[in-house]
């Protein structure tokens, strides 16, 4: 199978982008050392570091709250770098002269609404150690380019709390500011809140799937941050059998899921944009039924309109299947 | 005896507040390793519908809502291990364990049951002996096919009766689907900076879905599809991460098998294959397939500020299912192997199926590649600047193969050659990104993207879209947040060709193909203006309001016939109160509005006696309206010291109206367009009231009374019609429409839960 591949003519462009990539690599290493000396300079006087259990003289119940997390765990129990040692001072950065101030938010790294800190230099704290994984993409990212933190949607100073209606899936690391992560999304994408509800709908309010299903918020190259290539690669995820190829291809099908379907939820059957036949009637005005208006006590306008005889509009794979009907 | 004990249980819940000793009431400190929820449930009202438990399931009696066990601190704190599920036992349960050892690996595993009910009022008297395979009962099937000539044949209302009295003991079908999906992944850490990962998932899916078949142009036959789906999943992957950057490789496979890969069914009326009137229909179904891909992402962290990132991605599709032959109806006769393919227009005397097919398979190949190149640079705090290149291909190296004829329907020989097109596509994409901070996490940008999409065997081969637009995030204020934006895009299509070689290729020699005038609307000329509001305000702890308006804004200009505008507005409010530090308050209200206006022409082909008829006098407009409300109100807090009270009541209310109007003057000759009316206005409104009372005791222990209530209301006469089973279609004189009667109608149900919730 891979022979087959790399004989045909995507090869010349999968090896200029290989090219590319090592390119990027070779950069990342050229380049360390220099990015490592910038952050070397910035680090703090470790004398400026006054240790978790001076934290804890002033602030102890939410000492006490965030070392029952995953990251207090970690940083408390597990530690496995000097500046996951620091404890509070990791991301609050070193307080000493919070301590000898006497407190006050204008000498210590805060991450509230009032945190006096831009959203960039909150963000950095926490791409110290998390800028792998989901998040390699991040910079220049959607939402970090309009000024999102990440505590905008992430809480890290409370252990996880199961939501109060268990509208998600289960996971096993849940920090978010809202009780499930749609209503997370839903702070902004207030639209969406609303078409979740709407009578065709995936299983979002079951607590079946959830927006991280499809989306990465945290950036990816793709468009409309999906987690997959295309909107139609996405959609193959949970609908494997509409991948093909087929034989007979319903081109606008192979292209974008979304030119006849809504995901986000819809008024009309099959989460359909329209119903039919006027959704089909958009395009196909070749001659005879596909261009006559139909009434809706025709079996082109009531159940399932087209696909009533055209079933197969996914694509077949029958010879005889050129009109999706077998 | 299920609402026995149901206040059975509601009264050992309420006397337990009474008679637990007073030390339960102590406030808890220490942090709990587990919870459960149990209790029993009682539903009352009309929910027969499939809409109540479309994707669930909500027994009666007793259930346990969710269980979890954290235990996080085994061996020395150096282990982790903890197990939740929800709805367990019952046909949406899902599990999740996860184990393993801090900062080292973790094991995770995930059970998951999802169903889908399509309808429960789907009947039909088809038999299924064995999987895809439906055949009509002996005695049925006497009564039902005319008896031999010289009798008359039946007329479409004679066999409209046979039919109601064959459907009054037709059997109830389960129309319903179950997706089960277990996982398991496995993540290792060898070394600070390293991930490596393997995960392994199984989807089945099995079950049946109301499908339509057809076996000559006049008559419908909705059947159960059967679905057995198996997908199996593999991803296994590394990555490396540090301060300087990192990079990510991974490879993914998807494998897909349909154990039911065809259907076949009874033709109802007929016994003896003849054509024009098979005996049989036979349907291929999805064929198995299989997806591959490799992933290879890095990103490296320059000089000021600036991070370079990049990916590549191939994959490929592969799909080889055997072909089945053209038809089984065995009356129409087989072209012999030397057949020479006359030219079009074919005389009906020597129209054959041709002898074999031109491959076994369709050898499917498919291919793609996406590529992505991104730099992001605050060289300048305050000029964030990203340059971004895209790059994805998706090519088709199936066989494009010449079928020199095909059976339509199982029915006659179609006599037109077809050759299927390896459709393909090829999109570029380059954005910039240049902003300007003016204050603290408040900043404009400029936005330019480009788009190039150049397609293969469609009507427009290549398509440029240009987008400029800027957005504007205000955030200076830690009680005001406002984000702004606006782009403008306009594609065009120039080299739009309607006689391009594309699906599908024309209609044969009495066809008329496309107007030409016509365009697609996902490959016209393109006009689009969208713009999205955003705003929040807390002016204080104890209000809160926020606001949001977008649009979108298509208009298709160039597009004479096809789809002509596409306009929508949605607008948010939200309003919070919080009068105490324990509540809350909140009200929501969302509108949408959309409209599209289409454009098509009734076109009637040359025939054999008469000329073509495509007049402009009978084209023809269509304007869809929808409207969608969406209304929440809701409490959130303490009612006394220990009682926690939760409330909200909210409502989706959608209306679609479809007005189509004939534009041509009926008064002239060749006017056509005698259907162009306006469809009913469909409806459709969820409502849901649910009120929870909860009252911590102390302990971890927390009795809770529910009360939810749901309704589901629904015009649509698209389903309405269907429940007749048995339809004559006024369209023309001679069809048939046997549904299964698969209606979705509204429901009430509400549902009463006590239960306890104990923390431990």
């Amino acid at each position: 199978m891979f022979e087959d591949w790399v004989t045909n003519r995507v090869i010349g462009r999968a090896v200029l982008g290989l090219r590319l990539f090592c390119a990027v690599v070779f950069f990342m290493l050229s380049t360390g050392s220099a990015a490592g000396a910038a952050q070397a300079s910035q680090a703090q006087d470790e004398s400026q570091y006054v240790g978790s259990e001076a934290c804890k003289t002033c602030h102890e119940p939410s000492f006490q709250s965030w070392k029952d997390t995953a990251m207090g765990k970690a940083f408390l129990d597990h530690p496995q770098s000097p500046l996951e040692r620091r404890g509070c001072e990791s991301c609050h950065g070193p307080g000493r002269a919070h301590v000898e101030g006497g407190g006050g938010s204008a000498t210590i790294i805060g991450f509230g609404k009032t945190s006096g800190q831009p959203a960039q230099e909150l963000n950095a704290r926490c791409l110290q150690c998390h800028e792998k994984g989901m998040r390699l993409f991040w910079k220049g990212s959607t939402h970090e380019s309009r000024g999102l933190t990440c505590v905008t949607c992430h809480q890290v100073m409370q252990p996880n709390v199961p939501p109060l209606r268990f509208a998600e899936p289960l996971t096993g690391n849940r920090q978010f500011v809202k009780q499930t992560q749609m209503e997370v999304c839903f702070q902004c994408h207030k639209l969406r809140r609303a078409q979740v509800q709407r009578s065709s709908h995936m299983p979002f309010r079951e607590g079946k799937i959830t927006c991280s299903n499809c989306h990465n918020p945290h950036g990816t190259p793709n468009p409309a941050l999906l987690k997959e290539s295309t909107v139609n690669e996405n959609c193959y995820q949970c609908h494997a059998e509409r991948r093909g190829p087929f034989l007979w291809e319903h081109p606008p099908v192979m292209e974008n899921c979304t030119n006849c379907h809504e995901a986000h939820g819809s008024s009309r059957p099959q989460l359909l944009k329209a119903s039919m036949p006027r959704l089909c009637n958009q395009c196909h005005n070749e001659s005879r039924h596909p261009t006559t208006p139909q009434l809706a006590t025709t079996r082109f306008a009531f159940n399932r309109g087209c696909t009533n005889c055209h079933s197969m509009i996914h694509g077949s794979n029958h010879p005889s299947g050129v009109r999706f009907q077998r | 005896m299920r609402t026995k004990l149901l206040w059975w249980f509601l009264g050992v819940a309420v006397l337990s507040v009474f008679f637990l000793p007073e030390k339960a009431f102590a406030q808890d400190v220490e942090r709990k390793k587990g919870h459960v929820e149990f209790g029993v449930r009682q539903l009352y009202g009309e929910r027969a519908s499939a809409k109540f438990t479309e994707y669930r399931h909500i027994p009666q009696g007793f259930f346990v809502q969710h269980f979890g066990l954290d235990l996080d601190d085994l061996l020395n704190n150096s282990f982790f291990a903890n197990f939740q599920g929800r709805e367990t036992l019952e046909r949406d349960q899902n599990y999740l364990l996860d184990l393993g050892k801090y900062r080292k690996y973790q094991f995770q595993f995930r059970w998951d049951q999802t169903p889908h009910l399509f309808t429960t009022t789907g009947k039909s008297f088809f038999l299924e002996p064995s999987a895809g395979v439906f055949t009509v009962p002996g005695p049925l099937r006497s009564l039902l096919v005319p008896p031999p000539p010289p009798a008359p044949a039946q007329t479409t209302q004679q066999r409209q009766v046979l039919l109601q009295d064959a459907l009054q003991d037709a059997r109830l079908l389960d129309l319903s689907l179950r997706r089960d999906i277990g996982s398991g992944t496995f993540t290792y850490v060898p070394a600070p900076h390293w991930d490596l990962g393997l995960q392994y998932s199984r989807e089945k899916q099995v079950g049946h879905r109301p499908f339509g078949t057809t076996m000559y142009f006049g008559f419908v036959n909705e059947l159960p599809e059967p679905i057995n789906y198996m997908t199996h999943k593999v991803k296994l992957g590394t990555e490396y991460g540090s301060e300087t950057g990192g990079f990510q490789l991974d490879y993914s496979s998807s494998i897909f098998n349909n154990r039911v890969s065809t259907l076949v069914w009874d033709n109802p009326f007929r016994n003896v294959d003849a054509v024009d009137n098979p005996s049989r229909g036979r349907l291929d179904l999805y064929p198995d397939n299989s997806a591959h891909k490799f992933s290879f992402a890095g990103a490296a962290n320059m000089p000021y500020s600036t991070r370079l990132m990049a990916s590549i991605a191939p994959g490929w599709m592969r799909q080889n299912d055997a072909f089945l032959p053209f038809t089984t109806n065995t009356a129409i006769p087989v072209c012999p192997s030397n057949y020479a393919f006359p030219a079009l227009p074919r005389p009906a005397a020597s129209l054959c199926v041709p002898s074999g097919l031109p491959a076994s398979d369709l050898d499917g190949r498919k291919q793609t590649l996406a590529m992505n190149f991104k730099l992001a640079s605050r060289g300048i705090s305050a000029l964030p600047l990203s340059v971004s290149y895209r790059s994805y291909d998706y090519n088709n190296d199936s066989r494009s193969l010449i079928f020199n004829d095909y059976v339509a329907s199982d029915m006659h020989v179609s006599g037109m050659a077809r050759r299927n097109l390896p459709f393909g596509y090829s999109r570029k994409n380059l954005g910039l990104d240049a902003g300007l901070e003016f204050l603290k996490n408040s900043s404009v940008a400029f936005l330019y993207q480009w788009e190039r999409l150049d397609r293969e065997h469609r009507d427009l081969e290549q398509a440029d879209e240009h987008t400029v637009g800027f957005k504007f995030d205000f955030n200076a204020l830690d009680w005001l947040l406002l984000k702004a934006s606006y782009r403008h895009s306009d594609r065009d299509a120039e080299h739009y060709e309607a006689d391009e070689e594309s699906f599908p290729i024309g209609e044969g020699p009495f066809g008329m193909g496309q107007i030409h005038e016509l365009r697609k609307l996902d490959e016209a000329a393109r006009k689009r203006h969208r713009a999205e509001v955003v705003l929040q305000m807390d002016p204080s702890e104890t209000y809160g309001f926020a606001a949001s308006y977008g649009t979108t804004q298509d208009d298709f200009a160039e597009s004479l016939y096809g789809l002509q505008k596409d306009i929508n507005y949605n607008y948010t409010f939200e309003f919070t109160f919080n009068p105490h530090r324990a509540v809350s308050l909140f009200a929501e209200y969302t509108r949408e509005k959309y409209k599209y206006r289409q454009r098509s022409r009734q076109r009637t082909p040359a025939s054999a006696t008469a000329a073509a008829n495509d007049s402009a006098n009978n084209d023809w407009e269509s304007v869809r309206r929808d409207l969608v409300d969406n209304w929440a109100v809701g409490w959130d807090g303490n009612v006394a010291e220990k009682a926690i009270f939760s409330a909200f009541y909210s409502l989706s209310a959608a209306k679609n109206r479809v007005s189509t109007l004939a534009l041509g003057n009926p008064r002239l000759p060749g006017f056509l367009v005698t259907t162009a009316q306006d469809y009913p206005d469909t409806s459709n409104r969820w409502h849901q009231v649910v009120a929870s009372f909860k009252f911590p005791l102390g302990r971890g222990f927390s009795p809770k009374l529910e009360y939810r209530y749901e309704r589901y209301d629904r015009i649509d006469f698209a389903l309405e019609s269907v429940v007749q089973y048995n339809i004559l279609d006024v369209s023309l004189v001679n069809s048939i429409f046997l549904g299964v009667g698969a209606d979705i109608p509204g429901y009430r149900a509400h549902n009463i839960a006590v239960s306890l919730e104990y923390d431990f």
